[in-house]
This record gives C-alpha cells, sequence and structure tokens, in this order.
C-alpha cells in the first residue's frame, strides 16, 4: 500500500465515528422538527383550544348574569364575574357591556392592550332583537401553554433518551460484534505480514464476521504452508547458487593451471627464432586460443563473485583524465587493427573527478571501449565524452558509429552470454563483459545505460557519483592502482599494434627484454611438475639461476642448506603450502633478531580471488602473482622484489 | 346615658328580685325569627350560638326561623308566628301595630340614617335639583336606605321620585357609580364596606334623621317577666367577652334594654305614607 493510501484511510472515519455523527444529525433532525414544526403547531392548537374552551365558558356566563342586567342588581353580577374571574387562573379580566353599548363591568376603565400570550373571546347576552349585552374576555394562555410545553419537553426528553440509550447499545454492539473483531484481524494480517503466524484471532460474535475469522484463519495457514516451502526453496536454490559458484571457483583454478602451462610454452616457443612460418602460425594460434581461453576464465570467475555477492569495490575518488588516458592507451592498438579511430574529447575540469574504484573503473571502460572498436565498422569511430549530469553525478559516454542494435536487442543486452545474433557468428566475445560491467557499475553507485540505433551506432552512459579531489592526489591514487600486478592488458605503442595485429601476442613479445640477472639465485616451491618446467624456463631465459623443490617442506630444507636470493613459491601444494611455508620462514627471520635478514618471497597461484591475494599479502609475501602469468609479468614482479631488496 | 344606665341598674335589680320571689318558671319553646337582610347561612351562624347560650342563661328553648325574604319575614311577624324576633325599627312599629310586639333589647351604639349619594363627578349637590329623577333604593321598606328617604324627600323637602328597588345596598351603589341611577338611598355602614373604588365614585349629598337601631322584640303572649328574664339573659351574655363577640356578629355593638316609646315616635314621621304593604 502506498504512502499516500495510508494517509487517505488514516483520515477516513471509523464506525463509531460514522454512528455517532448519524445519532448527532438524527437527533438534530428530531430537535429540529420539535422546535420548527412540533411545538408551534401545539401552541397553535392549545391556543385555539383554549379560546374556544374560553368562549364556550363565556357563553354559558352570558345567561346568569342576564337577569342582573336586566333588573340592575349589578352585586350580583360584579360577585358573579369577580368569583369567576378568581377562580379561573387563564381569566385575566372581564368586560360586561350593556344593550347600549354601556360598560357595566368592571367599575373602572376597560384596558384594550393585550400582551402576546393573551387573547380576547366575546359572546353576546340574550341574541338579537333581544340582545341583552356582551361579554367580553381576555384569557392568557400562558400558563396552559407553558404546561403543555412542559410536557412536550419532558416526552422529548424521554425520546432522545430512548434514541441515545437505542443507538448508544447499537453503537457498542456494532463496537464488539465489527469493529474489535476487524481491529483483532488487521493487527494479524500486519503481524503475518511481519512473519508471527500465531497472533490470536478475534473472537467473533456475528456470523458474518465468524465467517470472515474463520477465512482468514484458513488463509493464513494456507500462507504459512506456502512461505515454508518458498523458504525452503529459497535456501534450496542459495544452496544450488552457492555450489555453483564454488564449483565455477575451482573451476577456474583448475583451469589456470594447465592454462599456464599452454601460454607460457607457446610464449616461449614463439620467442624461438628458428621456427618455420608455419609454426610460427600454429603457435600463435595456441597461444591466441589459449589467451581467450583466460579472459573467458577471468569473466567467468568476475561474474561468479558478482553473483555470490564476494566481489568488493573500494571507492575512492578517481581523476577521470588519467584513468581515460590509460583506456585510451591500451585500446589504441586494438582500435588500429581494427581501422577505427579513438578519440578522447576534452573534459570540463568541474567534472574530472568521480566516486569509483580505479580498477574496476578502468575494466568497465576497457569492456565498453573494447565492444565499441569490435562492434564498428571499417573506417568507424569512436568517442569518449564527459559531461555533468543530475544532481552531482558524471556521465562518461562510450558512442560509436558501429552497426548498432534494436530496441529489442537492448533489452537483452546486459544478460549473461546473450550475444547477439548477428555479431556472434563474426565478432570473438564471451557475452558476459557488458553484465559483468553494468553489476560493477552498479556496486560503485552508479548506473549504465544505453542508446542504439541500428545502422547509425551505439552509445553507453556510465552514470558515477562526482566527487571532489585535486589532480595531484589523484595522481596519486591512479599511480598506486596502475602498479598493482594484477592486469590483463599492458600498454603498446602504435608501432606495435602496426607490425602485430594481435594486441596480446604483440605485447607479449615486446615485452620480452632479458633482464641481466647477474646469476642470482631463485629457490622455486612448485609441486605440477609442467609448471616447474616453465618456470625453470622462463626463469632461465630471464638469467636467473633457479632450483626446484617439490613442496614446502622440501623448501624449508633446501633454504637450511644453501642460501638463496628469493624464493618463489606456490601456494597450494602438499605437506606444506605457500602460506604456511611463508610464515614460517618470516617467524625465523624475527627470531633471529637480526636486523635487515629478509627473504624476497614471491606467491604465485591460480587462486584469483582476492582474499587469497590478501592472505597471502598478511602471511608476509612480498608479491603476488596469479597464474597464469606471462614472462614479461614475471620479469616485473622478480625485478621489483630484488629491488626493494637491494633498497632495504 | 345616664338614663340608660339607671334603666339598666334598674332592671337588673328588677330582674335579680324577680328571680329571688320567683325561683322556678317552667320551661318554654319560643319560636326566633330574624329579618333576613343578609345570607340565611351567616344568619343562622350568627344566632344558632347565641341561642344555645341563651338556652343555657334561661332553661328555655329557641328555635330560629329564617325567612327566604324581607316581605315573608314581615307576613310572618305580622302573623304573630314569632314569639321573639330581631327587626328594623319600623318593623317594630308595625309588629307592635299588628301584634303588639315590644321591644326587649336594642343596640346602644348605633343609631340608624339614611344616605343619598349620587357620583362623584356628578352636578348634583343639592336633593332639589333630584325632582322627578329615578333613584336606585335596595327594596321598598328597607328603613334607613328606602323608607327614611323616600319619607324626607317627599314630606320634608317636597319632591316626587322614581324608585328602583335593585335589592341590595351594593346595587344601589353600583347605579349610581356607573351613571345607570342619578342617586340612590342607603346607609354610612353599607357603603364604607364597599370597595375603596366604588367608594371613590359616589359622594353623599344628603342624611336623614336618625332612628333607633334594630330591636330584639317579644310577642305580647310572652309573660313579662319571662320578658325580663330573657332580656337580662342577654344582656349577661354581653356583658361577656365571648358573649359580646356573638353580638357583634348580628351586629349589636352595645346591647342594652330597650323601650317601646323610642320607635313609636317613628309614627309621627309619616312613614307609613310609604310603606308599601304586601
Amino acid at each position: 500500500m502506498s504512502p499516500t493510501n495510508k494517509e487517505r484511510i488514516k483520515w477516513r472515519p471509523t464506525l463509531l465515528q460514522i454512528s455517532t455523527a448519524i445519532c448527532v444529525i438524527f437527533s438534530l433532525l428530531v430537535a429540529m422538527l420539535m422546535v420548527l414544526f412540533v411545538i408551534p403547531q401545539q401552541i397553535s392548537i392549545v391556543e385555539t383550544r383554549l379560546d374556544n374552551a374560553a368562549r364556550q365558558s363565556l357563553v354559558r356566563l352570558g345567561p346568569s348574569v342576564a337577569d342582573p342586567i336586566l333588573t340592575r342588581q349589578y352585586e350580583f353580577l360584579y360577585d358573579r364575574l369577580n368569583k369567576q374571574i378568581e377562580n379561573d387562573d387563564t381569566w385575566v379580566r372581564l368586560q360586561v357591556l350593556d344593550a347600549t353599548g354601556q360598560q357595566i363591568y368592571p367599575l373602572g376603565e376597560w384596558d384594550t392592550v393585550l400582551t402576546p400570550n393573551q387573547h380576547i373571546v366575546f359572546a353576546d347576552i340574550g341574541s338579537a332583537p333581544n340582545l341583552i349585552g356582551r361579554l367580553a374576555l381576555v384569557v392568557d394562555h400562558e400558563f396552559a401553554i407553558g404546561e403543555s410545553l412542559r410536557l412536550t419537553f419532558i416526552l422529548t426528553a424521554a425520546l432522545f433518551l430512548i434514541i441515545a440509550l437505542t443507538l448508544i447499545s447499537v453503537v457498542l454492539f456494532l463496537q464488539a460484534a465489527i469493529s474489535r473483531p476487524v481491529i483483532g484481524l488487521t493487527s494479524a494480517f500486519k503481524l503475518m505480514a511481519k512473519g508471527d503466524f500465531d497472533y490470536a484471532l478475534p473472537q467473533a460474535r456475528s456470523r458474518e464476521i465468524s465467517y470472515l475469522v474463520q477465512e482468514f484463519s484458513r488463509f493464513r495457514r494456507r500462507t504459512f504452508g506456502y512461505q515454508a516451502s518458498l523458504i525452503q526453496l529459497k535456501e534450496d536454490a542459495e544452496q544450488a547458487n552457492e555450489a555453483k559458484s564454488r564449483f565455477m571457483s575451482r573451476m577456474s583454478h583448475e583451469l589456470r593451471t594447465p592454462l599456464n602451462s599452454v601460454l607460457g610454452f607457446s610464449e616461449l616457443a614463439l620467442n624461438e627464432s628458428k621456427l618455420a612460418p608455419e609454426q610460427r602460425r600454429q603457435l600463435e594460434a595456441i597461444h591466441q586460443s589459449g589467451q581467450h581461453l583466460l579472459d573467458l576464465v577471468n569473466e567467468i570467475l568476475d561474474l561468479s563473485r558478482l553473483e555470490s555477492d564476494t566481489l568488493e569495490v573500494t571507492l575512492e575518488p578517481v581523476y577521470l583524465p588519467d584513468i581515460l588516458d590509460q583506456c585510451h592507451l591500451m585500446t589504441t592498438p586494438f582500435a588500429a587493427s581494427h581501422k577505427v579511430s579513438l578519440t578522447v574529447l576534452p573534459i570540463d575540469p568541474s567534472v574530472c573527478c568521480v566516486l569509483a574504484d580505479p580498477l574496476r573503473l578502468k575494466q568497465v571502460l576497457i569492456n565498453l571501449l573494447s565492444n565499441a572498436i569490435k562492434y564498428n565498422q571499417d573506417n568507424g569511430r569512436v568517442y569518449v565524452e564527459v559531461e555533468a549530469g543530475a544532481s552531482n553525478t558524471v556521465f562518461i559516454r562510450v558512442r560509436d558509429t558501429g552497426i548498432g542494435f534494436t530496441q529489442q536487442e537492448t533489452a537483452q543486452i546486459f544478460v549473461p552470454f546473450e550475444r547477439l545474433n548477428k555479431s556472434a557468428a563474426t565478432v570473438d566475445g564471451t557475452g558476459i563483459g557488458l553484465s559483468i560491467s553494468k553489476r560493477l557499475v552498479e556496486l560503485m553507485n552508479g548506473s549504465i545505460d544505453v542508446h542504439s540505433v541500428e545502422g547509425v551506432g551505439s552509445e553507453f552512459s556510465i552514470s558515477l557519483r562526482a566527487a571532489e579531489v585535486s589532480a595531484s592526489e589523484s595522481d596519486k591514487i591512479l599511480d598506486a592502482a596502475c602498479c598493482k600486478p594484477i592486469h590483463h592488458l599492458n600498454e603498446a605503442t602504435e608501432a606495435d599494434i602496426e607490425l602485430q595485429p594481435d594486441p596480446d601476442l604483440s605485447r607479449a613479445q615486446s615485452d620480452i627484454q632479458p633482464v641481466l640477472a647477474t646469476n642470482l639465485h631463485i629457490l622455486v616451491a612448485e609441486d605440477n611438475a609442467i609448471n616447474q618446467l616453465l618456470f625453470q624456463t622462463q626463469l632461465e631465459s630471464l638469467g636467473y639461476r633457479c632450483t626446484l623443490v617439490g613442496d614446502g617442506l622440501e623448501a624449508l630444507s633446501a633454504l637450511e642448506n644453501t642460501q638463496y636470493d628469493l624464493l618463489l613459491t606456490d601456494i597450494s601444494m602438499p605437506n606444506l603450502g605457500g602460506l604456511e611455508l611463508t610464515k614460517k620462514i618470516r617467524s625465523g627471520e624475527s627470531a633471529l633478531k637480526e636486523k635487515g635478514v629478509h627473504m624476497p618471497i614471491v606467491a604465485c597461484s591460480a587462486n584469483a580471488m582476492n582474499d587469497d591475494q590478501v592472505s597471502g599479502i598478511d602471511a608476509g609475501v612480498d608479491a603476488y602473482l596469479t597464474k597464469p602469468f606471462q614472462k614479461a609479468q614475471l620479469a616485473d614482479v622478480l625485478h621489483s622484489a630484488f629491488s626493494a631488496k637491494q633498497s632495504t | 346615658m345616664f338614663d340608660r344606665l339607671t334603666n339598666l341598674a334598674g332592671l337588673i335589680a328588677f330582674a335579680t328580685a324577680l328571680s329571688l320571689s320567683v325561683p322556678v318558671i317552667a320551661a318554654n319553646n319560643y319560636v326566633v325569627g330574624v329579618v333576613p337582610q343578609f345570607a340565611t347561612q351567616i344568619i343562622s351562624s350568627t344566632w344558632e350560638p347565641l341561642l344555645e347560650e341563651l338556652a343555657a342563661k334561661t332553661g328555655d328553648t329557641f328555635e330560629l326561623v329564617i325567612e327566604t325574604d324581607i316581605t315573608q319575614f314581615e307576613v310572618t311577624f305580622e302573623r304573630g308566628d314569632y314569639d321573639i324576633a330581631y327587626m328594623n325599627p319600623w318593623h317594630a312599629v308595625i309588629a307592635f301595630e299588628t301584634q303588639g310586639y315590644v321591644p326587649i333589647v336594642k343596640d346602644g351604639a348605633n343609631s340608624l340614617k339614611g344616605i343619598l349619594i349620587v357620583k362623584a363627578d356628578s352636578q348634583i349637590s343639592e336633593v332639589s335639583q333630584l325632582d322627578n329623577a329615578e333613584i336606585a333604593f335596595p327594596s321598598p321598606n328597607a328603613l334607613s336606605a328606602s323608607l327614611l328617604v323616600r319619607t324626607e324627600l317627599a314630606t320634608l323637602h317636597g319632591l316626587t321620585v322614581t324608585p328602583l328597588y335593585v335589592r341590595t345596598h351594593p346595587s344601589v351603589y353600583l347605579n349610581v357609580a356607573l351613571g345607570k341611577s342619578l342617586a340612590g338611598g342607603g346607609v354610612l355602614r353599607t357603603l364604607r364596606a364597599q370597595p375603596q373604588s366604588l367608594q371613590d365614585q359616589v359622594k353623599i349629598i344628603y342624611e336623614t334623621r336618625e332612628v333607633s337601631p334594630h330591636p330584639i322584640v317579644a310577642h305580647p303572649s310572652i309573660s313579662p317577666e319571662a320578658r325580663l328574664k330573657i332580656a337580662n339573659a342577654l344582656l349577661e351574655i354581653a356583658a361577656e367577652p365571648e358573649g359580646a363577640a356573638l353580638f357583634a356578629g348580628i351586629p349589636m355593638q352595645q346591647p342594652m334594654s330597650a323601650k317601646l316609646e323610642e320607635y313609636l315616635a317613628l309614627r309621627d314621621w309619616r312613614l307609613r305614607e310609604f310603606y308599601v304593604a304586601n
């Protein structure tokens, strides 16, 4: 129920209020009827009747005074009339005129002025032509009307009392029979919505409400059953999903180990100059396929983390010009290979900073740029622009002049593995890049939107919260982010791209510059024989000496006997794993109490999950490599580790 | 006054002597008549206690008889039906002449005289202005208010008037106040008893000569001893406070013994000429 509805209901009257209002209106109507009709009518009737009664009395009085008038024995007349007036409360004064019209009673002046309640009635004494005289009587009905009204008021009050008692009884009955059970049911409904299925239902006194309560009870039992089965289903689904995530995580790990060998050895083989052109093409195909497989594994891993909510982002102010520069640099060779021009439009300084995870933002932007390039036409264009949005947001738009897609396709574009039919055949892709991008942007409190016109081009807009930060701070942040050893793409020059159509392969080859390792001795702990061989080959080609051991225990005994310059260890090994090994070495170093003794340790694992890296750093490793890695990455990491050691 | 006291002393002395000399007189039954100038009930409530008291004093029994009107009363006493009667002075004269009734007790406080009234705003101030006028009177033979006034208007002032008899004194006053009659005959006592509003509307222009008030008379068949015994008993009652109150109701303020001569003087006033015989 919307809040406005709730408000509206709050203003509706309760049954009690409605009943009371009806009572009041009814009472007012009765009162109005009494005041405006009954009482005036009653007064009028009473007055008429009293006047008639007075006239009758007067007519009867006539004969009894006729004789005294005729005989002029006025004492009898006066006695008679005085007594009559004395005895009758309503008689105010009497006048007697004789046949000549002379007033013979009373003795004084006759007052002709009447008060509002006084009426005058007349009666002849005798009849024409023997008219003896005439009687005029002023009567005052005030007392009689007052009495009559008093009775009416008593009657009305009694009527009101009866009505009030009846209505109060009805209201109380309604309250008990309807309002109270309904309020009880409402509470039961509310609590049921909160998950309480045991709230005691109200006692109903009427059949209708009994049915209602009974039906509600049945409904609640059924709902309880549904909810229980829903909860069970949800738990089952969650378990299944968890199992899937575990499976995917495990899969990616298991796939990385052989991929490491495939990529490593194919890379090494490609460095051989004595290859026949046919062999080189085949090796390149192996390396390319391996690289694609690795991308796929990485994205599946991201997706599984996103689905299991284990992927975390760290929001910080990100300086957009730097990040866009890097993305531009990284995708330029790819753009060139597709004959697409890539332009970052000038950025207004006021919108140069957003709140985001720099690494993940870069991942999203590269994904969008790659798509814009991949699905473009020959000599197509890609533009990146940044502009301010409403309420402190910043839009990053990636616009292309590509093939575009229809409205229908727009709805599917962020669904994992839903590749658009027409492109699926012609363009490489995993089909989950955009869905990952969407979720990443949402994790960064942003949103991603798309507008496309088929055959004209598409525009992807990322909306992120704006951040206030100085350019220098932003630089530092970005530098720190770029130095982390985990990323799949490296910078490449345009010259390289021209020579090598495949950016990944060209980068791998351009980075192979033999380092003068000056005969440094590295201990390699690795349980997989093929990977042992790969390490040995890569390290020797980089000019290092190496000794191979199968697990942590062997590594420890090797370290006891021989002085090594660096330890390169796998994480998951039998007997003693890489993390435990590192911990033992570090505790041994601190036990020596000799300052400056620090064995550089580089951990290397197919566990690409974030947690693994964190626990590696906690255990005391100096650098962390995720399998599969390229020789150049290995070279970088080793170089950094040695540099750090020398600097200490 | 002195004469009266002497009379009373003489009477008492005589009565005492008589009662001593004749210790036992046989018990008699007397019929008592009262002039019906008031309502029967009033007369009855006034006279019955007095007669009981009188019976207790004398050992005789007294039977009160009240006629419905004065005419019937006159017929009755002229026939001599009453042993003892209370009547006006002129009736006393008639009663003496017809049956030989003699007064035994009278009211010594008030003497009677008639008055003639006209409307207060009337131009009439002299009786001479009333020649040939219609004048209201209670009844023809009402002594002071009617008989005395009519007699004097004719015999002393030589006027001829048209009398209208309206039964009661208040009716006379009302006729005058209402302007129905130019003048009316009454007595001061009854005029003063009228409401002030009525009194204010009339004025007195003439008063008659005085006569002795109503006497209690006794029939000549009653022996002089018995008459004296009754008179003494009445005066004894009047001397007691309770008895005085009973007499006041008659009304008789100051009872004293009466003489026939006082009343026979009325015969010279030519009242008989104006008396309306039944």
